[in-house]
């Protein structure tokens, strides 16, 4: 009698306990091949993202090569042919004089070729900074306040915090470009008076602040629709970059890229 | 082992039974939004108050083998169901009703041959089975086809622990109960109320975890 109890309580515990040790095992399993997979589709999301990196990179490089381009063209060709043409009326207006005719009209000329030579060479090196190459992001982002200050327009004023250093020049670039897209968009669409630039370096970031007066705009739908907006977000992305848009209607305009060197 | 810590672990698992049913509460906004939702509302309250009733002390002594067979009745086709609900929309339909019809049909023919007062027993293994493939089955399909990006934070993978946990625990305990009855009904009685009782707490737990995973449906889904 005894001896059946025992046997029925053997086929008790042994059936229990291997049956909760097979679920057990189950579910270890099944939270181990759960992690596989997650971790695989990390490893596939971050392949994508680099992909996506290195898609945006090239389209970045091409369009800066097609800038320097023109620049180069307009710097070596068009300008060199307006100096020519300028030369040309500097020599008809000292024969008018030599003849005494009058020289209104070709003084007038004159003046005329004089700004259009000002205009392209301040085009060609908006395209080509040229103070970037050289001189660095903080003298890049100050020639853009002292332009926009000396219109007399629009007051700008860059501000560098902390110790500049050295940074990789595609880096440097995209800082420079999404400034002068934040203060092109200021001047163009939102109709600012004050524009600051502010670069602040601290030993593990490089942060750029474009804080402006204007009439502000729907950043959500600036973002999905603004061609502007995207490529500063395509610039960010590439070179790792944190890119934040605030604006309030009437509020003015704050846009915020930071680089981390952690 | 003494019946007062029989006794304790009873009323441990009628407490979590109540914790179940408070959960489902809490989650009644979401769930009356769909009725899926709602009757896996009304599983947990069916399980939790048809387990409370057969663990009460007083069943102790009488015979409630009518009340558990109307648990078996109940327990698989609600177990398959709403685990079709949460996840077996990619399944045919097919295999479920086969399921259901094999599971009655052997549940109608121990009626005939038993009557209602007696044990179903191959009803009840029969019910073990089924459900322990359905989980299994749930949780591989849930690996290869996640609704969710966490398998852990869906409903179906927390109902099919349940119900294995459960069915681990109580499996072997329903194959020698009747034997064991015959030979020491006391001992009998003490060993069905302890592990019942310890694995009714691991089910309702594993299930008020199953309901707080519950979200709103949204529109296109």
């Amino acid at each position: 009698m005894l001896e059946t109890k025992d046997s029925l309580l053997l086929i008790l515990f042994f059936g229990t306990s291997s049956l909760i040790l097979f679920f057990g095992g189950m579910l270890l399993f099944v939270f181990k091949y759960q992690r596989k997979v997650l971790l695989h589709q990390q490893e596939l999301a971050r392949k994508e993202e680099e992909k996506q990196k290195e898609l945006l990179r090239a389209v970045i490089e091409s369009q800066e090569n097609t800038q320097n381009f023109i620049a180069k063209e307009l710097h070596d060709g068009i300008l060199q042919e307006m100096a020519s043409l300028r030369f040309g009326t500097a020599h008809i207006s000292s024969q008018l004089k030599k003849h005494e005719l009058p020289l209104d009209s070709i003084e007038q000329l004159k003046s005329d070729i004089d700004n259009s030579i000002k205009n392209i060479r301040q085009l060609s090196h908006s395209i080509l900074p040229s103070k970037l190459e050289e001189e660095g992001l903080a003298a890049a982002l100050k020639s853009i306040s002292i332009k926009i200050d000396s219109s007399g327009i629009i007051q700008s004023l860059t501000t560098i915090i902390g110790t500049p250093f050295e940074q990789n020049k595609d880096i440097e670039l995209a800082f420079f470009r999404v400034a002068q897209e934040s203060v092109q968009n200021a001047i163009k669409y939102a109709e600012a008076h004050n524009i600051d630039l502010i670069l602040e370096y601290t030993e593990h970031s490089c942060k750029l602040s474009i804080n402006d007066d204007s009439k502000g705009y729907d950043v959500q739908s600036f973002a999905s629709n603004g061609i502007g907006l995207k490529n500063m977000q395509s610039r960010a992305k590439v070179i790792d970059a944190k890119i934040e848009f605030s604006s309030e209607l009437n509020k003015g305009t704050k846009v915020v890229m930071e680089k981390m060197y952690i | 082992m003494e019946i007062n810590t029989t006794l304790k672990f009873v009323q441990t698992a009628i407490y979590s039974s109540l914790i179940l049913v408070l959960v489902s509460a809490i989650k009644f906004n979401i769930i009356r939004r769909d009725y899926s939702y709602f009757f896996l509302f009304v599983f947990s309250i069916l399980f939790a108050t048809l387990g409370d009733y057969i663990l009460r002390p007083k069943c102790i002594s009488i015979n409630n083998n009518t009340l558990y067979n109307v648990y078996s009745l109940v327990e698989l086709p609600f177990c398959v169901f709403i685990l079709y609900q949460f996840h077996y929309k990619k399944i045919p339909n097919i295999i479920l009703y086969a399921i259901c019809i094999i599971y009655y049909s052997v549940a109608f023919f121990e009626i005939l041959r038993l009557g209602i007062t007696t044990s179903f027993y191959i009803t009840v293994y029969l019910a073990s089975f089924f459900e322990i493939a359905v989980c299994i089955y749930t949780l591989f399909d849930l690996l290869e086809n996640p609704n969710e990006s966490l398998i852990y934070k869906s409903v179906p993978f927390w109902f099919s622990i349940g119900f294995l946990f459960y069915n681990a625990g109580t499996t072997f305990l329903f194959l020698i109960l009747d034997k064991l009855y015959r030979l020491d009904q006391s001992y009998a009685s003490v060993a069905f109320l302890t592990l019942n009782s310890i694995f009714s707490i691991l089910f309702y737990i594993f299930l008020a975890i199953s309901i707080l995973c519950l979200k709103p449906k949204t529109l296109s889904s």
